[in-house]
């Protein structure tokens, strides 16, 4: 009886997968997205015992784990390809890096660097949010922004903040949230955009082998069920 | 349902609108002044099935949380205003700017419109207009008897009269903007200012950057044909493999409905 219990939860697994490969599939074009990886663990362990004869205790003879979940969703954190796009406000990273954005009270953190011109002379990104600089304030820019591979802006004294993050998650829009480590080995490429580091290929298989696995687990809780059928047959008398 | 069939949805509507940018940059390939642009991606909201630092015992936190995308969409489009090339026309009413500068013009409303398209020509009275018939501002009248129209990299019009005399007709000032890239387009070639893109300052061409006049030449598109026809193959098998995803989805979805014989 258990059994079917057990593929059915590896049933909602493969959907889970599925999820995720969807998500990194929708994402292929969405520059600085790192793709999401799902990680599975087992759980419910049970232990099979043997009695010997003429004794009570019986010993241990191993173990199964009778149930598998979702664990986590992890996003893999390898370096995206660098596009050069020749447009002074794009940034690439080159590194473990992430910029520093302003959004409210609150920092987050990002690798999409397509940057703009606020009216009033900031260097905001796509939502309109301001980039920090290394001791968290917005940055003034002129148009003929140049930044070298350090950070350093053109004719001012101002670094843009580059920080490394510990325990990320993703927040959405482009946005990490995490705990910040200091940076020393980041690069900062103008003129450069880090496309997503989705590989469509592995993402392709990763479908088709959770969608077979799907189908196997359904045959699984169909056999479970024909002997569950089959049981109830043998006590009609 | 699954959620990756919106998912996968979401990213299929994404690289559609890419394509209609894409197409619409192909189609000003010939537009003079015609910016390009693109279309930036996001990644929509995660629901948080577990917090990434939520306690798991004492003194212990879960290191990474338990995350489920909803797919992307179009951030925004992004135009770029890198200089297009110019080309030599020969006619003299027709003005290039090589720079960041924009002309000005009185659009029917009374409101002004920016462009970089100076394919310009005179009216029936002599009035300087675009392509359209909007007036250039400042406003140029140029005499029923004049001939050479001159005009200097720093916007001086002047004209010869038939006696011989040279006139000074004004100055053709330019206008610029912080964040040209907010600026709404409205077709015709002709932008608006908003928010974004902050008010027009006005200046004198050849001058802080607004860029030197080059008459007889007009400014070409900027769009680059090469990485528009990439763009759109990538953007293509992204759209297949979404609807794969979809396909995928569907699959998982008939064999539920058949678990029970």
């Amino acid at each position: 009886m258990r059994g079917i219990y057990s593929a059915g939860m590896g049933m909602l697994n493969s959907l889970q997968r599925l999820n995720s490969i969807s998500n990194n599939l929708a994402n292929v074009n969405t520059n600085g997205y790192k793709k999401d990886t799902s990680l599975f663990k087992a759980i419910l362990e049970k232990e099979f015992y043997s009695f010997p004869k003429n004794s009570q205790k019986g010993i241990g003879i191993g173990k199964t784990e009778t149930a598998v979940v979702l664990d986590k969703v992890v996003p893999e954190m390898t370096q995206g390809k660098l596009v050069e796009t020749n447009n002074n406000f794009d940034m690439a990273i080159l590194g473990k890096g992430f910029f520093k954005v302003q959004s409210g009270k609150d920092i987050f953190y990002t690798r999409d660097g397509e940057f703009k011109l606020s009216a009033d002379g900031y260097l905001v990104d796509n939502n309109g949010n301001k980039i920090l600089d290394e001791t968290n304030n917005p940055i003034r820019v002129q148009k003929n922004l140049e930044i070298n591979e350090n950070g350093n802006i053109n004719n001012t004294s101002n670094k843009i903040g580059i920080v490394e993050l510990k325990n990320l998650s993703k927040k959405g829009t482009n946005y990490f949230i995490g705990t910040e480590v200091k940076d020393t080995i980041s690069k900062i490429k103008q003129g450069y955009v880090e496309k997503s580091n989705v590989d469509t290929l592995k993402e392709m298989v990763n479908m088709i082998s959770a969608n077979r696995e799907f189908e196997i687990l359904q045959k699984a809780v169909q056999s479970q069920d024909s002997l569950n059928a089959k049981a109830i047959e043998i006590t009609r008398t | 349902m699954i959620t990756s069939l919106y998912t996968a949805a979401s990213g299929m509507n994404a690289e559609q609108k890419k394509l209609d940018i894409i197409s619409n940059n192909l189609s000003n390939v010939d537009t003079t002044g015609y910016k390009s642009m693109r279309a930036e991606f996001q990644d929509l909201l995660y629901q948080a099935v577990k917090e990434a630092g939520t306690p798991t015992a004492q003194d212990s936190t879960l290191p990474t949380g338990l995350y489920i995308g909803h797919g992307t969409r179009l951030a925004a489009t992004n135009r770029l205003f890198t200089m297009g090339n110019l080309e030599e026309t020969g006619n003299s009413t027709d003005i290039a700017i090589t720079g960041d500068g924009f002309f000005q013009v009185q659009l029917q409303d009374g409101k002004i419109g920016y462009t970089r398209d100076g394919s310009f020509k005179r009216d029936a009275n002599g009035r300087l207009t675009t392509s359209n018939g909007l007036l250039v501002v400042p406003n140029i009248t140029i005499p029923q008897s004049a001939s050479g129209l001159s005009i200097s990299p720093d916007g001086i019009i002047s004209v010869k009269l038939g006696d011989g005399t040279i006139q000074n007709l004004g100055n053709l000032t330019l206008v610029r903007f912080v964040n040209p890239a907010g600026l709404e387009p409205t077709g015709n070639n002709i932008y608006l200012e908003t928010q974004a893109s902050g008010a027009p300052i006005e200046g004198v061409s050849g001058q802080d950057g607004y860029g030197a006049l080059q008459q007889g030449y007009l400014e070409k598109s900027n769009v680059e044909a090469v990485k528009e026809m990439v763009n759109m193959i990538i953007s293509q098998r992204a759209y297949d493999m979404n609807s794969k995803a979809i396909t995928s989805a569907d699959e998982m979805l008939r064999t539920v409905a058949s678990l029970k014989r």
